[in-house]
């Protein structure tokens, strides 16, 4: 079997090269968004996902470079993107039907909080663990072609060409306009054209002229029977992750997923998997007691502004009052869209009156650039659990708000309660909220409810029954609901005073864009419901506080300085300094990510540039260190890298800030160019370190491999580690301020650890370098 | 390379400095911005020793213990509690360890409860506490029922005497028992409802109907009406969304016709899960048969809670079909709720289909209804209306 593949195979193999790259990053991107409608829309899962995939894949490339033989590699390879082919359909079939298939849960009932781990873990590894395979079973099959000294870098290069291209195609051409399972599809059927060539070009595989025809002849008619095969897919797999409901209409925004479901006469739109309206008739009790509240709050609003989920019934409310304009914005500026679709009553109301302005813009964007003072604020009934919801919730946007507000205006805040018991954590949840009010404003009041009303205004505010009563009557709205006995009931000064002393009871640390104590507690609220011992694990962390975890990752150094004159000890911190790089490699993808939902809401949009590039970034490092570093320098390229990493990490931070200051005037074509350029960068410097390592790590000749092994194992551990201690509790618990200074740390200590054997790693003095 | 990696040094230590001071001001900035904020801490009780022994229970070997409050009829060793989170055996006696110890106090209009036969427009004292022995996965007061009284605290001692003079105090005629499962707390809400109705106050709870028979005989007679829930008609449903059993709730049903005592049904409509017609149908034929046909029955809609979040609110339509199904079966009364503006929030009167009390959700706009008799035709209509 010593038979040499013909050198006509190697454009195919390069093509086929590129066509897993890109498989790899659609994969990734896919079940990302797949992954955040299931969990519903946390956008921790996305550390969660990249964590697990990355995972996964490092299994597969282990597995896969095992391959001995060489002679397997061409019918190993090519199984390898048949697999695949079906794998990435199979990912998304059991992310949709994960409720059902993994857990016994009743419809309607959302997974607890291990569940996302598990599942995610599950659901990635078929795609993940067959696309880690085939980078090795390609190298083996180069080197089969004769090309065997730079096998491995020439198929990296043009996988990594794949993986640009396929994140920037994702991005910004497939993402909005294919369903995402057309494009595993279609990715799948590239992998199965790859398998055919391959076939055809090669002389290990396929011989007989009527197989290769056969081969043709099904991929012809699989192009031509894709988009029925996608439709028919779409509808099973949709009618398994929608079990007992009639998907009426399916979207994927820059923002997020909205689906539409009909049952018995009433549509209900649900965003990121979650039910956030229902038509004809909404939540009316709720909204009814919402808009009458705080429409009667103000003497005279003529100018309201509402921030989420307004259409549907907060507009129409605020309608009902002598307004001049309601101006609405939602979370996601494609949600009015979808619900101008489907008319109802409330909706042509809201839609038809002349008063309603409806902004097709962020909402916070909007607000920095209104022409004018608004005398009422308003955010609709949105729960802080998300990174894109909190950022309605912070001290920024608060402060913001305050600037918009006409003298007498009054900024409302509706945030999940109770009109008979807080629990601590909802507590804690409304007492974050109230007390990063008060930080702004000068006087702030909250009234119990199903949902708990914060009124937050620079002028003292007036929240009598009696008041409220004069205003509807002058009004002539004291029809229906607000009757003075329900004003009464609803504006008790005794249920305001309980509600006052409970907030009061403690202090909370003030809610902001990158340190969202609001979206932690609302977190620990929803884990108290879920997943009581996460909640508990949680708040317990929370308690002991980020110096403990500081201290931790000093120890490295510690032991470091006091074992430096030990024999043969400095290879031994060499896969610790290449872990804590890959926890970083880890950690400025998912804060990149982070600090883009926190600012701007579209985390969805973006990702795929960020991946694409920090992978780019990656693979130019790492041909840097392999083909441009005087490798007598090594170990002084080495630390200085770490200290790149080092310096880095703040920079990300101030990054951040800058980006805060000036987010609201950034287009979103420079915004882009700034994350993809920080993405590179720092990809760079990661994918730099790893070859320098292994030069470094390398003793003697012969156990290269199980050497590199266990770098690969660090870097892969490290980066494992990183994305679910930040998903997890890192950042929900310290932001983004905390997780860079535990990161910056974390590689402080692998810096000093390296500093402690920089004579003997840099072989200055002249002897061997491993004594 | 080697003299540009040497400058990034440089300048890495300098920026790793200027993060560090950053840091340390935004930390700084943080501190000095929760200080404004002044405190007042609330009056929060350490538990008390108070415990009241169970009321029905059997003693068994070895200091074990059997309660008799409810259906799960819970075996419990020393040291261990039941189901329900509130009773404990310790040394071989089974204690009420939430007597006195109301976690929330709060006065609501009725129709909350709801209770559309009972006084409407009128107030009522609520009490709740910890604990419930089902495990409703749509419980709208999980943040009560589904904890221990240690986690969620409580607001007492309140003895029952403090209990019925805070309602003589704020003038509400009636005491009423929610929130949780008042079956857990059986002690303390028997020792008020006595009080109060030696006071002339008016008692109700809304219950989910699973207290055995011999403490409900023994509490009936100081109570004046009762909400119970019927949660669905089959004994799958109650099983798997609450972890209970439908039996028991019939036998309740049954023993408060029994003794008189004024009873109202809610059926809250969970889509998918309990909105089949044929169960509907049969539960009112149930209804109609076993309690009669003017016991009042509300369909009320659901709205994503608790565990349930990913469920979508019950169309409208599908209450609607269910109440034209209990109207077809025979029942007189049967509303809508959680549905505000709806014409079934209010009570027509059975015979000449005259609007009796006018509601809007919690909103009372009229009553016509005169010495229990129909303002219109004179038609009794069943319920306690003075």
């Amino acid at each position: 079997m010593g038979v040499k593949e013909p050198d006509r195979v190697l454009p195919v193999l390069r093509w086929s090269t590129v066509v897993v790259g890109a498989g790899g990053i659609f994969g990734q991107l896919i079940l990302l968004r797949e992954l955040l409608v299931t969990f519903y829309g946390n956008e921790l899962t996305v550390g969660v996902v990249l964590s697990n995939w990355l995972a996964a894949e490092a299994s597969g490339a282990a597995w896969g470079g095992k391959l001995k033989r060489r002679a397997q590699a061409l019918s190993v390879y090519s199984t390898g993107l048949l697999l695949y082919a079906f794998s990435l359909p199979l990912s998304i079939y059991l992310s949709r039907g994960s409720r059902t298939l993994f857990y016994d849960l009743l419809p309607g009932e959302a997974a607890p909080a291990g569940a996302v781990f598990l599942t995610t873990l599950v659901i990635v590894t078929p795609a993940a663990f067959t696309h880690g395979a085939l980078y090795p079973l390609g190298c083996r099959f180069l080197e089969n072609t004769g090309k065997r000294k730079k096998a491995a870098g020439h198929i990296y290069l043009w996988e990594t060409i794949g993986t640009l291209c396929g994140g920037a195609l994702f991005t910004l051409v497939l993402a909005e306009r294919l369903l995402p399972i057309s494009i595993a599809l279609g990715v799948s059927f590239l992998h199965l054209t790859a398998y055919v060539v391959l076939a055809t070009f090669s002389y290990m595989h396929i011989r007989w002229l009527w197989i290769k025809g056969a081969c043709w002849i099904t991929l012809g008619l699989i192009a031509v029977l894709l988009p029925s095969l996608a439709r028919v897919l779409h509808e099973t797999t949709m009618a398994r992750q929608w079990l007992g409901h009639e998907l009426v209409e399916y979207k994927n925004s820059p923002y997020g997923n909205i689906v539409v479901t009909r049952r018995h006469g009433e549509y209900t739109f649900f965003y990121d998997g979650r039910p956030v309206l229902s038509l004809p008739i909404p939540d009316t009790a709720l909204i009814e007691d919402f808009t009458t509240l705080a429409a009667s709050a103000h003497p005279a609003p003529r100018r309201v502004m509402i921030l989420g989920g307004g259409l549907g019934g907060l507009v129409d409310g605020f309608l009902a009052h002598p307004v001049e304009e309601v101006v609405c914005a939602e979370l996601d500026p494609r949600f009015p869209e979808v619900v101008a679709h489907y008319t109802s009553p409330i909706i042509e109301r809201e839609l038809t009156d002349p008063r309603t302005r409806i902004v097709r813009l962020d909402g916070r964007r909007y607000l920095a650039h209104a022409e004018y003072d608004f005398d009422l604020i308003v955010l609709g009934f949105l729960e802080p659990d998300t990174l894109q919801a909190n950022r309605l919730f912070t001290g920024e946007f608060f402060t913001l708000a305050k600037h918009r507000l006409a003298s007498d205006g009054i900024l409302i805040v509706p945030l999940p309660g109770s009109p008979v018991y807080l629990g601590e954590e909802l507590a804690s949840l409304n007492r974050s909220v109230y007390h990063t009010l008060g930080n702004i404003f000068h006087h702030v009041v909250g009234i119990p409810g199903e949902y708990n009303l914060f009124f937050a205004s620079k002028t003292q505010l007036d929240l009598s029954p009696g008041l409220f009563s004069e205003r509807l009557k002058e009004r002539d709205l004291t029809g229906k609901l607000a009757t003075q006995a329900y004003l009464e009931y609803r504006l008790n000064p005794t249920r305001i005073e309980w509600m006052r002393e409970i907030l009061h009871q403690e202090i909370e640390e003030p809610n902001r864009d990158f340190y969202p104590r609001t979206f932690f507690y609302a977190l620990t609220y929803w884990g108290r419901a879920f997943s009581p011992g996460v909640e508990r694990f949680l708040t317990a962390l929370g308690h002991i506080g980020l110096f403990p975890f500081v201290l931790i990752t000093l120890i490295p150094a510690g032991l470091a300085f006091t074992l430096r004159k030990k024999k043969n000890m400095e290879k031994k911190f060499i896969p610790w300094a290449i872990g804590t790089s890959g926890v970083c490699g880890m950690a400025f993808d998912f804060l990149l990510l982070l600090v883009l939902q926190a600012l701007y809401g579209f985390v969805y949009q973006m990702t795929g540039i960020v991946i694409a590039a920090f992978m780019g970034g990656a693979f130019a490092g790492g041909w840097w260190a392999m083909h441009r570093v005087d490798m007598s320098k090594e170990a002084v390229i080495f630390t200085r890298l770490e200290v790149m990493i080092c310096t880095l990490l703040p920079a990300l931070g101030s990054m951040a800030i800058v980006l805060q200051y000036f987010h609201l005037r950034i287009p979103d074509l420079l915004l882009g160019g700034i994350l993809s350029t920080f993405a590179l960068l720092s990809g760079s410097t990661i994918g730099a370190q790893f070859p320098l390592a292994c030069s470094l790590y390398f003793q003697k000749e012969g156990d290269e491999h199980l050497k590199a092994g266990r770098l690969y194992a660090a870097d892969l551990a490290g980066g494992w580690i990183g994305g679910m201690a930040l998903a997890f509790f890192v950042f929900p618990l310290f932001g983004l301020w905390g997780s860079i200074a535990f990161l910056l740390m974390l590689k402080l200590g692998s810096l000093g650890a390296i500093l402690c054997f920089f004579r003997r790693l840099s072989n200055t003095d002249g002897s061997p370098k491993w004594e | 390379m080697y003299r540009f990696t040497g400058r990034i040094t440089i300048i890495s230590f300098i920026a790793v400095g200027i993060f560090v001071v950053a840091l340390n001001v935004n930390l700084i900035t943080r501190g000095s911005d929760s200080s404004e904020i002044i405190s007042s801490a609330t009056p929060h009780l350490e538990d008390s020793e108070l415990k009241m022994e169970t009321m029905f229970y059997d003693r068994l070997d070895n200091n074990m213990v059997q309660c008799r409050i409810c259906f799960r009829n819970c075996i419990l060793q020393e040291g261990e509690r039941g189901f329900c989170r509130n009773r404990e055996n310790i040394g071989g006696t089974l204690y009420n360890i939430v007597y006195g110890k109301p976690s929330a106090i709060m006065v609501d209009p009725i129709e909350k409860e709801p209770q559309f036969h009972f006084l409407p427009g009128s107030r009522i004292l609520c009490l709740g506490s910890a604990g419930c022995n089902f495990r409703c996965r749509f419980c709208h007061n999980w943040h009560l029922s589904q904890r221990s009284i240690e986690e969620i605290g409580h607001s007492g001692p309140l003895f029952p005497e403090d209990v019925v003079n805070m309602a003589i105090r704020q003038n509400v005629p009636t005491i009423s028992f929610t929130y949780n499962e008042p079956t857990s707390w059986y002690e303390y809400l028997y020792d008020i409802a006595k009080l109060a109705k030696d006071e002339g106050i008016r008692v109700i709870f809304h219950s989910n109907g699973s207290m055995n028979p011999e403490p409900l005989r023994a509490l009936l007679p100081y109570v004046d009406s009762v909400t119970i829930d019927l949660k669905g008609f089959t004994d799958e449903f109650y099983e798997k969304v609450s972890e209970a059993k439908l039996e028991p709730v019939k036998q309740t049903l049954e023993i408060i016709r029994e003794e008189g005592v004024w009873l109202e049904i809610v059926n809250l409509v969970v889509p998918t899960l309990n909105d089949d017609p044929d169960d509907i149908r049969r539960m009112c034929e149930y209804i109609r048969d076993s309690l009669g046909e003017y016991t009042p029955l509300h369909f009320t809609r659901f709205f994503p809670n608790y565990r349930l979040t990913d469920l979508p609110p019950t169309p409208v339509e599908t209450l609607e079909k269910a109440r034209t199904i209990a109207r077809d079966v025979g029942l007189k009364y049967v509303y809508i709720g959680n549905v505000p503006g709806h014409r079934y929030n209010s009570t027509f009167c059975p015979h000449c289909d005259e609007k009796l009390v006018d509601r809007y959700h919690f909103s009372v706009h009229g009553v016509r209804v005169e010495n229990g008799r129909c303002g219109t035709c004179g038609e009794s209509i069943s319920g306690i209306w003075e």
